[in-house]
């Protein structure tokens, strides 16, 4: 924003004693002025007056003002209100005291200036904000005092409301992040559960379950509460800060960039594990559901690995397959067209598809980051566009943290071409009109899907313990059907305890084993559509009119219809 | 009480303070009509040995019902070319018109405001971003062609 250019000040200046009262004719402002600022002391807010005590003595002096001074002084020691302009020669016997609160020139009726005060201390005035607490002569920036009588109550509301504003972001921020610490929680319970089976899943929950709620049942003083709540974290801080992020590390390990970070995982939780006789397990089958849990993070390395190197070139070209043939004329629109060829919707999907699933140098941003250079460079090409068409002025920036800027401007660049070139020559527009308008839909188009790939992935993530679990439970009825590998998911019962012989008969393991089943079984789904439909693409022809009617697809009839019509 | 009917008699004062004292920026104030007092209308001239020399541009002004307490809404209705004023819609971006406003501003001493603004650009909080452009890039003598090229182009011919 441009400020406000040097000015030279009004041109009020403050008056010197004797003058100040020589310049009212006849005195007929000044008496009645005296009158209502005592009058004015009813109504409780009056404004100081510095040079009150002054006043007395000009009044004094003013007795002793020679009538040697000419015409013209006495016009400049007219005051003139700054707020209203209106000076004193034009008072009326209403118009209230005179009051100069600051040091400097500026005077002002009274009523003028609470009027003005009033508008400066309105909350929704909005040069206030920042201060709120003093009003300022706008001239010498010196503060004006106002007394008026003092409330306990209104500034202690005062305070509260200023304080009240300033916590409301922080406030919005805990809230939420309470609330989403709350939801992944639940959702870390139901996991449990559906993993585990009702019974495991107590077992690991039970301190969770017999919990009192974190600000109900005072015992004491408020001291004994707090050690309560820190003696109940210390004991429990796996569960309290391992469930809210079993939902954060499932959707997580969607994306690419947990390959950096997901495998130090297990490194982590045996390194502070507390008892470490059989914190392993090793020695046992079935392994222990720690062990089997914190080896997945390396089973799924090695699967992505293994599906990057042996898979995902075949299915890419699969895809491709199925896109339009490149022809000539497509390769024509390189040059005058950014845009990419008209169907890219599938391009768009496995585009990202593709972002997630690689092992991008990109890293956390990997996912994110695509996008927005994919935007940027969609803006750049856009912008090496508008020059063309744009007055030589456009030149177009150097720094790349102005591209933002440069956008602006070039968008900014196009409608004044525009704007000229339909005053010079008056030429429909209706082209670059269509040109313009196709380009935000299809920016629009493309958010669309990448928010509905979002979605998905997330939902598909938050399901898939679900999903494991409903395939381990499949398993385990399919296997039980028969009496060859009924004992694979029966335990043994020795001394009336349970003795799991095989990892099938455990409920975590089934849920583990059918997620996995899940994860391949789709991905050999997956793929083996793109072959279909690769393999389908080279075979498919338009299928003849006559062909049709020979297998009664169409009806005569409707041959006819659209014969005559 | 003085400040409370409204802004007209204040209005009033500054008209004839302006009739007494015409503003060497100004080619004529005033309101639009006698029945209009809060719609005023300006002819500014561009100053002598700047890029705008020889330019006339009219202004549209609205006086809000709180004026003095709130600024008057100028914009120029002739377009110009300056960094800080819209071309499109003349809104001109001085901090005048809204931290800064104080009641101690008058129309004229306003109008006298953007006057300087004109000579004194800001190219970093650009409306117009094309000449804002030329500013920040140094090329003055590109700037000076391109606002003498409009203020020939657009200078307002009193219709």
């Amino acid at each position: 924003m441009a400020s406000v250019p040097p000015q030279a000040a009004p041109s009020q200046r403050r008056q010197s004693p004797p003058e100040q009262t020589s310049g009212q004719p006849g005195g007929l402002s000044r008496t009645p002025s005296h009158d209502i600022t005592t009058a004015s002391v009813d109504s409780q807010t009056i404004l100081l007056n510095n040079p009150e005590p002054r006043q007395s003595e000009s009044e004094k002096s003013a007795a002793e003002a020679t009538t040697t001074e000419t015409r013209q002084d006495e016009e400049r020691e007219v005051r003139k209100c700054w707020i209203c302009i209106g000076d004193e020669t034009e008072d009326t016997p209403m118009a209230g005291a005179w009051r100069s609160p600051c040091p400097c020139a500026l005077t002002a009726h009274e009523s003028c200036l609470l009027d003005w005060v009033a508008d400066m201390e309105a909350p929704s005035s909005s040069r206030n904000t920042v201060t709120s607490s003093k009003v300022q002569c706008p001239q010498c920036k010196s503060e004006i005092v106002l007394s008026r009588p003092r409330s306990l109550v209104v500034e202690g509301v005062n305070l509260l409301e200023r304080l009240a504003a300033y916590a409301v972001a922080p406030g919005v921020v805990v809230v939420l992040s309470y609330t989403i610490s709350q939801a992944c929680e639940t959702h870390g319970i139901n996991t449990i559960y559906s993993i585990f089976g009702p019974d495991d899943g107590d077992r690991i929950l039970e301190p969770m379950l017999h919990r009192k709620p974190l600000f109900t049942g005072f015992r004491g003083s408020l001291l004994d509460h707090f050690k309560d709540v820190a003696r109940s974290f210390s004991q429990n801080w796996r569960l309290d800060i391992g469930l809210p992020l079993i939902p954060t590390i499932i959707v997580m390990s969607r994306m690419s960039f947990a390959d950096h970070f997901l495998p130090i995982l297990p490194v982590v939780f045996f390194a502070t594990q507390a008892d470490t006789s059989d914190a392993m397990g090793l020695s046992h089958w079935p392994p222990s559901a720690a062990l089997s849990f914190a080896i997945l993070p390396y089973l799924r390395g090695m699967y992505n690995a293994y599906y990057e190197r042996v898979w995902a070139k075949k299915e890419l070209e699969w895809s491709k397959e199925v896109q339009p043939r490149l022809g000539q004329e497509n390769n024509g629109n390189e040059n005058g067209n950014p845009e990419p060829p008209p169907n890219d919707d599938d391009d768009d999907v496995l585009e990202i598809d593709l972002g997630v699933e690689d092992d991008d140098d990109g890293g956390g941003v990997g996912l994110f980051g695509g996008w927005n250079n994919g935007g940027a460079a969609e803006e750049a090409a856009r912008n090496q566009d508008a020059p063309q068409q744009a007055p030589p002025f456009n030149a177009p920036p150097q720094d790349q943290e102005r591209l933002a800027d440069a956008v602006a401007a070039a968008e900014v660049a196009v409608d004044n071409a525009q704007r000229l070139q339909n005053q010079q020559n008056a030429q429909p527009e209706a082209n670059q009109q269509g040109r313009n308008n196709r380009q935000p839909r299809r920016r629009e188009q493309r958010l669309r899907m990448s928010l509905l790939t979002i979605a998905t992935k997330f939902l598909g993530a938050l399901l898939f313990p679900t999903v494991s679990s409903g395939i381990g439970e499949l398993l385990r009825m399919s296997l039980i059907q028969s009496s060859l590998t009924r004992n694979w998911v029966t335990p043994p019962i020795l001394d009336g305890k349970t003795n799991p012989t095989g990892l099938l008969q455990l409920k975590w393991a089934r849920s583990l084993v059918g997620g996995c089943m899940f994860v391949v079984v789709r991905d050999a789904v997956m793929l083996y559509v793109r072959w279909r439909q690769a393999k389908a693409h080279k075979d498919r022809r338009v299928v003849d009119y006559e062909e049709l009617l020979r297998k009664g697809l169409v009806k005569e009839k409707d041959r006819k219809k659209k014969a005559s019509g | 009480m003085a400040g409370r009917h409204g802004p007209t008699k204040r209005l009033i004062q500054e008209l004839q303070d302006y009739q007494h004292e015409p503003n060497e920026a100004l080619v004529e104030l005033g309101p639009v009509s006698d029945d209009e007092l809060m719609r005023w209308t300006a002819v500014m001239r561009g100053g002598k040995d700047t890029s705008y020399e020889g330019g006339l541009w009219k202004l549209d002004i609205n006086i809000p019902d709180n004026y003095p307490h709130a600024p008057p809404e100028i914009k120029f209705r002739t377009p110009i070319c300056h960094p800080n004023v819209n071309f499109k819609t003349g809104e001109i971006c001085l901090d005048l018109f809204k931290s800064s406003w104080t009641p101690m501003y008058t129309i004229a001493t306003t109008l006298n405001s953007v006057y300087m603004l004109l000579t004194t650009p800001e190219p970093d909080s650009p409306l117009n971003v094309d000449i804002a452009q030329l500013y920040r890039q140094g090329d003055l003598v590109g700037a000076d062609a391109l606002i003498r090229y409009y203020t020939e182009t657009y200078r307002w011919d009193g219709r």
